[in-house]
This record gives structure tokens, C-alpha cells and sequence, in this order.
């Protein structure tokens, strides 16, 4: 019978007995032992008789048996034994301690009239296991008991039905949850974790709120249970820091068991013996790449072909599935191909280097080949094999020696390379195609790197004596897989939680919080991750005023992109997609970039933060290439690496409509996905990004609209229609807005005369000390000549730079050190002057 | 339905008996047999007597001369003699000591009546 169709049911038959005889059924078991010890220290010290004495021997076994197992259930829990029964009284496999905090809450609960759920959570928050779980995921307990005493007056009151239904439902929680983790019996854990599943949604609801889910609090409780017995295991800290090679460990070289291998002097004195390290448990250990290492050990077992090249990111734990294989085969629990074979890992720059002569090399390359090949054991284990191609103009020799030499039975070898390297110098490369068979090394998932950092914070605890919280872990994880892209995952979180630990010791902090790890990756990668708070509340709540500083019109795009920011920072904004996309659409000259460049200045501290790409570029054919990296050229994409490096960032695509229809296309994965894959198979990352396109495309139908005075409104429908003659809907569909800008009036240019006017006189007095100042006249004539529908505010623009700045420019190389403190802009005869007399 | 406590209580007292006699012997059983499995395992790294079994006519270190065949079968047969004879007196104190500890309590039932 199968455990799923096994029922199961709760049944203690002290829990149905009036309170008096419950508490005398409690009680007399106690009193019986204490009895029963009294009389047995009688019959072993006192009784004259041997009969006597043997059974005071005997019954004193009996009670140390009892006193030994005190905390354990009537029956273990046996997956096997389970699998036969059809019926389970779950009470059998509960810890005494479970029982007797369950029966004292119901009766209090019956009593006092409240949730049995929530007195048994108050009463449970106080025992000491759970506070400290509770302090590692950042809780302090005196808050939730707070809560939980409101919950409580809040809760509907339990009849004695009710609370045997939720018993009944609270022990079957606690029962799988105790299977789950191959536990004997129920104990405490299994049940608060039950409780915080099978509890009231406003219990589970509050643990939510605090960012607490109930396998939340099952992690952190099995962290605590696992940490005494974890760091007593031999070579721990050095399985888990990845040190091994440092330890100095008397490389012992063994023949094979079955006294069939030879020895291999020379390979040995070039190399380590990972099997020897392993076997001393000084690695190996391993969580998730089950595929992987199931792929890899079959190849190896193969007759033929039988080369395995790992190919993965940095970090992602290809020495690590190596080095499991070895720790396989130290323990004989591999396959029988592999049975009693060394792992031995040689270097490339090891065996090719320090002989002056090629020749050299290449003897001592024959002479390990033939060690390996008559010593019939050895699997060699090659890192960073891209090294041989690397350095195959120095010793070309050598190397095809090695590779003939992989094809032959005699020799297996695993190999490393990162993906870079094996796209760059391997892929390509025929003889390696031939000999090796390759298997891609994927990252492992979150969950998986959580479960390793879990073991390795229980290290790094004891290494800089503090407490790293669970909270702090999951963080790190997310973060690092999300936001530090240059390692994978575990790697690139190991090294955040030990960056933590670090900082958080220098400052002489006793624990490493969430916040800590958060604060750190924000100072990696300039993001801002925390929730927003403080002043930048009231910078987001007042961008738009903010950005109309230095923007005259233009309220849609103005509110649209403030808009998505705010969606952002509270994280509303959708998760597999960029911050926004917008496509500004208008004649030239009537604030497209500007608004970008005030939201830049608002948000980014900066226009350097704009990630520019004038699209006419991208033309050619070869346009994509150009943004996306070639392995051809050995170029990387100017897009993607520059995202890469500032992921969060405005990425601002001028005259888009000119980009080459693939380039198109590729914006169109990018606004749908938010990241896309480089030529050299990285993924980046463009959700922290906010992406504005500008086009100028139907400028003319938008300025003929306007005059015929027709409302931005109606013209929206139309002008994405005739958008289409430049993008395919698909993409106008995945932008966030299609924004108008309309042609700017006279008051516009006005606005922007002045904004530019005043910007100018600050530039003059803070460089040299000159109140500038502009006559109404001076002022007018500035804006009439600066006024031309078609082109916007640029005509402006110009009148400034080429007019104004001129003038200013002559008058303080002419007057040099001896310039007056007051000049005046004036117009005279429809010409500009510097008035300097009058000033 | 209403407990009896009487029989409950009773209940609970054979049942202390029963866990008492599994913990001494079911319980003692695997782990104590758990660990000399173990330990004969670990000790099989070094005398390796399956391997050696199995490999008993190949030469050592793949000496296929005649001279290579007749040491291998010779130091081969050395190896299993002195192994078997190391896990045989393993394997019988081993035994001895679980013979005595589930003959404690039948000889303490004895000496009493």
C-alpha cells in the first residue's frame, strides 16, 4: 500500500479525559519512575539478597533506557513500516514535549474561551529555540508576542469541537512536515511550522507582513538544528571555504586497491590527487547540478569518446562537480567503470611551462602520458583547458600530443572552461570537438544556493563570530542573482554574505541583517534597493515640479516618466520587463532628450547616467553585431556591456526609427523579456532600466494637427496608426507610452528664452564674477529671432550659443582682469550689445 | 468517548516495558551493526579483499611475465589470508559482544527467579 492512500488520524487518549484525571494521568507516570528508582538504588545497595540485586540491576537499565529516550515518540517514523499500514495514529510518532505543550494550550484554550491556535503560537514563541529562530529571521520576540496578544482578543473564541478539528488538522501538518525532513518523530519545529501554516490567516498574514514565510521559519529552525553537529565534521570549514589546496596534507600516493595500477612519479610532482583529498573528506561537497554530474558520469563510463568538458560561468561549480566525482569514487559509490580510478588534476600552465625548450615540454608531456597510460587509473582532471589553445603558439607540439593522446582509451580526462573561452578558442576548434563531449554547467537555483549558503554561513558564523540571519541569506542570494552578473550563483553570493560578515565584523556588529547585505550590493551597483524613504519619499512624490524646473510644456511625458519611477520604487512596476519604455514622438527641437535629461538629473544625479545611442548608426547591417558583442571580430557589445556596467540607467535610443529592422527586433525580446543574451551567451539585464526612444518620424502630419488645432487626444489614435509605416505593432504595442510632443508656441519659447537666459547668467557670475542682465527689449528680440515652428526651441538654442555667448566671450578677453561687475544685454538697430557704460 | 485511567495507565506501563526491550534490541541492533559495517567498510579501503578476490590471477602492477603472475597470485593470497583473518576476528568479537548484550536481561530475568 502507498503512503497516499495511508489515512491518518490523531488519537491521545489522555486528551479526551477530564482535566483532574488528565493531570493525575500525566502525574502518576512520573511519580512511578521516580518510585521505581527509589527502589532500585534499594535493591543494588541496601539488599543483602543477590536476587534482590540483579533485579534492582535490571530495573535500573530499564529506567536509564527511559530517562535516555525521554524526548522521543512511542514509535520512529519508518517510511517502510508507514508504507504497509492503512491507518496512522499520528499521536504514536509525537515527542512527549509536543504532546504535553499541545494538551496544556487546548485546556487553556477551553478555559480562557480563545483561539487554540493562537495561545499555543504565544506559548511557543517564548521557548528558547524558537526565539532564537525567530532572531535569525529578524524578529524580536517581545513584538510578536505583542501582536499575537491582539490577535487574540481580535480571534473568535473555540468550542472543544473546534479545537479537536484543528488538532486533528495542526498534527497532520506537524506529521509531514517531520517526513519531509526524515525526521523520527514530531517535534516542536514540526509543529510551529504547522501552526504557521494550518493557523488563522491573520497568523500567517502577520508573518507575511514581516517578510516571514512558514518555510521560512522551517529553514531557519533546521539551521539552528543543524549547526552543533555541522562544524564538528571533519574538514568542513575547508569543503565549504574551498581551501583544501592550502591545507598542507602529505600527498600520499597510492596504488590502486586491486594492485593492478602503476605508479606515475613524474604526474604526481605536477599534480594533486583529488581522490586522496576527497577521501580525507577535505572536499566535495555538493547541492543541485544532479543532471550534470549524472550526465558527466555517464559519458565516463562510456568505452569510447569518453572525455567530459565542463562548460559554465565562473562560480558555478564546475571544481565543485569534479571534486564530488572524486569524493564518489573515494567512497566507492560510483559506478564500476569508475571503481578504484584516481582523479588527478594537473594545470595546463603546469605542464606546459618552465622548460626552456619545446622539446623539453614535449618530453615531459610523452612521459606523463605514458605514466597515465600504463597506470590505467587515472582520470585527469584538466581547469581552465582553454589555456592549451591559448598557449598553442609557444608549444604547438605539445599540445597536439596531448590532444591525439585524449583520443586513445588508455586516458580520460574532465575539463574546465568558462563559456567565454570555450566560444572564443574551443568551439571552433575541430580537435577538441572530436575528442571532448561537452556538458553545459547551469547555475543552480535559488533555492539550492540558499540551502548551500546555509551551510556556509553556519562556517562563516564561527569564522567572524556573529550571526548571519536567514533573511540575510535569501537576500544575498536574490540579490546576487539578480544584480552581480560577472559569477553565478552560489559563488557570487558566497562572496556578498562573506563581504557582509566582513564589514559588519569592522564595525564590531554582532549579526549581519538583511539590510546590511541589501546596503552593500546598493553601494556595488548604484541601485537603489531599499524601500524608498526619508527625502526621497518627497523626491519622487515631487518629480514632476522637479523636472519642470527645467521643461517648459510637455505634461505627459513629463508625468508618464515620474509616473513609472514611482511604480518602481514602491515595486509595483512589472518583473520580467524594463522600469518603462517610452516612445517620444515629434518635430525636432520640442524637448524629446530634454525630458529625458531632466528626468536624469532628478533621478540619476546626473546625465551621466544616460546610456546614449543615436540610431541613425545602427543602419548597416552589421548594426546588431555592434550592440550585441561578435565572436568574430573578439568585440564586445557596446549595449549590453555597458549595461552590464550600469544597470540601472536611462537608456536613450535617438531617431529610433532609423535603426536597422534587426536592431528592432532585438528592442522588441528586450521591452518584452528585460534582458537578452550577448554573442558571447551572457545574459544582461535591462530591468532596472528605463528605455526612451525618440522619433521624428510624422512630424510634419503632428504639426499639421496642431494648426488644424486638433486635440492631442484625437491625434493619438492616427499617428500610431502611421507609426506602423516605421514599426511593426508588436513593438509600438510593448512600449509603456506613445508619448506626443507637441510644436512649442511663442509663451513656450518665451519660458524656455528665460530658462535658458537665467541658466547663462549663473554660469557668468559663478566663472567670473559678472551680474549679467537682460533688457525686456533684449529679451523679446532674443525670442523673436529664436521663434521657428519647425524647429522647435534649437534656433534658440542657437541665438544663445552664437549670438549672446559670442559677445559675452569678446568683452572678457578684451576688458580682461578690468571687467565691470554689471553688463547688460540690450538691443540696438535689431542687434545685440554688451552694455557696459550704463551697467 | 471517556478514557479509562486505570487502563490507560497500564497500558502505558507495558508499553514503557515494550519500548525498553525494542530500544535493547531492535534499536541497538542497527546501530550497532550499522557501525561494524561501517568500520569493516572503512577498513576494506586497506585490505581491499572483494578487489583482491576477484583480481586474485592478475599480475601486480601489470607484470604479465610468468614471474609477475606467480607474485601477484602469492602476495595476493597473503593479503586475503591475513584480511579474512582480521575481519573473521572482527566479525567474532563483534558477535561476542552482541551475544552478551542481548543475553543482559534473560540472564537477569534468571538470576532473579
Amino acid at each position: 500500500m502507498s503512503t497516499s492512500t495511508m489515512k491518518t488520524y490523531f488519537e491521545e487518549p489522555r486528551f479526551s479525559a477530564p482535566p483532574i484525571t488528565r493531570w493525575c494521568m500525566r502525574v502518576i507516570p512520573f511519580l512511578s519512575y521516580l518510585v521505581l528508582s527509589g527502589i532500585a538504588l534499594l535493591f543494588l545497595f541496601e539488599s543483602s539478597s543477590s536476587h534482590l540485586r540483579y533485579a534492582g540491576f535490571l530495573l535500573a537499565l530499564f529506567l536509564l533506557d527511559a530517562l535516555f529516550y525521554r524526548n522521543e515518540a512511542m514509535e520512529r517514523i519508518d517510511e517502510f513500516e508507514l508504507s504497509k499500514r492503512e491507518k496512522v495514529n499520528i499521536a504514536l510518532y509525537t515527542s512527549p514535549k509536543v504532546l504535553y505543550v499541545v494538551e496544556k494550550n487546548m485546556e487553556h484554550a477551553l478555559f480562557l474561551k480563545k483561539d487554540f491556535y493562537l495561545l499555543l503560537c504565544l506559548d511557543m514563541v517564548r521557548e528558547r529555540y524558537i526565539v532564537e529562530a525567530l532572531r535569525r529571521l529578524e524578529l524580536e520576540e517581545d513584538s510578536v508576542v505583542i501582536h499575537l496578544q491582539t490577535l487574540l482578543e481580535d480571534e473568535a473564541t473555540d468550542t472543544r469541537e473546534d479545537v479537536s478539528g484543528k488538532l486533528d488538522q495542526l498534527m497532520n501538518g506537524a506529521f509531514t512536515e517531520a517526513r519531509r525532513y526524515h525526521k523520527p518523530y514530531i517535534d516542536e519545529s514540526d509543529l510551529f511550522v504547522s501552526l504557521l501554516l494550518q493557523g488563522p490567516p491573520s497568523l500567517t498574514n502577520f508573518f507575511i507582513a514581516l517578510g516571514v514565510h512558514p518555510s521560512d521559519v522551517s529553514l531557519a529552525l533546521l539551521v539552528r538544528r543543524r549547526k552543533k553537529g555541522f562544524l564538528r565534521i571533519a574538514g568542513i570549514r575547508t569543503i565549504l571555504l574551498g581551501t583544501a589546496r592550502r591545507y598542507i596534507v602529505p600527498q600520499r600516493r597510492v596504488m590502486n586497491r586491486a594492485w593492478t595500477a602503476r605508479p606515475t612519479p613524474l604526474l604526481d610532482s605536477f599534480s594533486t590527487d583529488i581522490t586522496y583529498l576527497a577521501g580525507k573528506e577535505l572536499m566535495g561537497f555538493l547541492i543541485g547540478h544532479k543532471e550534470e554530474y549524472a550526465r558527466m558520469v555517464q559519458i565516463l563510463k562510456r568505452p569510447m569518446r569518453n572525455n567530459v568538458l565542463l562548460v559554465g560561468e565562473p562560480g558555478v561549480g564546475k571544481e565543485a562537480l569534479v571534486q564530488y566525482l572524486a569524493y564518489q569514487i573515494a567512497k566507492d559509490n560510483t559506478a564500476k567503470e569508475l571503481f578504484d580510478k584516481r582523479i588527478v588534476e594537473v594545470s595546463v600552465h603546469g605542464l606546459l611551462a618552465g622548460t626552456e625548450a619545446s622539446g623539453g615540454v614535449q618530453k615531459r608531456v610523452m612521459t606523463i602520458l605514458n605514466e597515465i597510460r600504463s597506470a590505467g587509473n587515472v582520470v585527469l582532471s584538466i581547469p581552465d583547458i582553454h589555456h592549451i589553445v591559448k598557449t598553442s603558439g609557444e608549444n604547438v607540439t605539445a599540445i597536439d600530443v596531448l590532444l591525439s593522446s585524449f583520443r586513445e582509451e588508455g586516458i580520460q580526462v574532465v575539463a574546465t572552461t568558462y563559456l567565454d573561452d570555450y566560444k572564443r578558442y574551443l568551439e571552433h576548434h575541430s580537435a577538441f570537438r572530436d575528442v571532448f563531449e561537452v556538458v553545459r554547467v547551469e547555475e543552480v537555483t535559488e533555492n539550492e544556493a540558499v540551502e548551500i549558503l546555509v551551510h556556509t554561513s553556519v562556517v562563516l558564523e564561527a569564522q567572524f563570530k556573529l550571526v548571519i540571519s536567514y533573511k540575510a541569506i535569501r537576500q544575498a542570494v536574490y540579490l546576487a542573482h539578480r544584480y552581480l552578473k560577472n559569477t553565478l550563483l552560489p559563488s557570487s553570493a558566497e562572496e556578498l554574505l562573506r563581504e557582509a560578515a566582513v564589514l559588519a565584523r569592522d564595525r564590531k556588529a554582532t549579526s549581519v541583517v538583511e539590510g546590511d547585505v541589501v546596503e552593500l550590493v546598493e553601494s556595488k551597483i548604484h541601485i537603489p534597493l531599499q524601500k524608498a524613504h526619508g527625502s526621497e519619499v518627497e523626491q519622487l512624490l515631487g518629480l514632476e515640479q522637479e523636472m519642470k524646473r527645467s521643461i517648459v510644456g510637455q505634461e505627459e511625458a513629463v508625468k508618464a516618466v515620474a509616473k513609472s519611477m514611482r511604480s518602481y520604487r514602491s515595486g509595483l512596476t512589472r518583473k520580467d520587463g524594463p522600469i518603462a519604455t517610452f516612445l517620444f514622438v515629434g518635430p525636432t527641437g520640442v524637448g524629446k532628450t530634454e525630458v529625458a535629461k531632466a528626468f536624469a538629473r532628478s533621478i540619476f544625479q546626473g546625465e551621466q547616467a544616460i546610456i546614449r545611442f543615436d540610431m541613425a548608426e545602427f543602419q548597416e547591417k552589421n548594426a546588431l553585431s555592434r550592440l550585441m558583442g561578435s565572436l568574430e571580430q573578439d568585440t564586445q557589445g557596446l549595449l549590453t556591456s555597458v549595461v552590464r556596467d550600469k544597470p540601472f540607467s536611462l537608456i536613450l535610443l535617438d531617431e529610433f526609427e532609423k535603426a536597422n529592422p534587426d536592431v528592432l527586433n532585438l528592442f522588441l525580446s528586450i521591452f518584452d523579456e528585460g534582458k537578452c543574451t550577448d554573442a558571447w551567451g551572457r545574459a544582461t539585464d535591462f530591468s532596472n532600466t528605463i528605455i526612451i526612444a525618440t522619433s521624428n518620424a510624422h512630424s510634419k502630419f503632428i504639426y499639421e494637427s496642431i494648426e488644424k488645432k486638433v486635440r492631442v487626444e484625437d491625434m493619438n489614435e492616427e499617428l500610431k496608426h502611421k507609426l506602423l509605416d516605421y514599426f511593426r505593432p508588436e513593438l509600438l504595442n510593448r512600449f509603456s507610452g506613445v508619448i506626443i510632443f507637441t510644436p512649442l508656441s511663442k509663451e513656450h519659447l518665451r519660458a524656455i528664452a528665460e530658462l535658458h537666459i537665467k541658466k547663462l547668467i549663473s554660469e557668468v557670475r559663478s566663472s567670473h564674477g559678472i551680474e549679467l542682465q537682460c533688457t525686456a527689449a533684449a529679451f523679446s528680440f532674443i525670442v523673436e529671432l529664436g521663434f521657428d515652428p519647425l524647429f522647435g526651441a534649437r534656433p534658440l538654442r542657437n541665438v544663445l550659443e552664437e549670438t549672446i555667448k559670442p559677445l559675452i566671450a569678446e568683452y572678457l578677453l578684451r576688458a580682461g582682469e578690468n571687467h565691470k561687475q554689471y553688463v547688460t544685454i540690450d538691443v540696438r538697430d535689431k542687434q545685440l550689445y554688451l552694455d557696459v557704460a550704463n551697467s | 468517548m471517556q478514557t479509562n485511567p486505570f487502563s490507560y495507565l497500564f497500558l502505558r506501563g507495558i508499553q514503557a516495558i515494550e519500548r525498553f526491550l525494542s530500544h535493547w534490541y531492535i534499536l541497538v541492533f542497527y546501530a550497532y551493526w550499522g557501525y561494524v559495517t561501517r568500520s569493516l567498510l572503512a577498513l576494506d579501503r586497506y585490505f581491499a579483499f572483494r578487489v583482491t578476490l576477484l583480481n586474485i590471477f592478475n599480475p601486480l602492477y601489470q607484470d604479465y611475465s610468468f614471474l609477475g603472475y606467480v607474485l601477484g597470485i602469492f602476495f595476493r593470497s597473503i593479503l586475503l589470508f591475513f584480511g579474512g583473518i582480521v575481519y573473521a576476528v572482527i566479525l567474532i568479537v563483534a558477535l561476542a559482544i552482541y551475544f552478551v548484550w542481548v543475553s543482559i536481561p534473560p540472564i537477569l530475568v534468571l538470576r532473579i527467579l
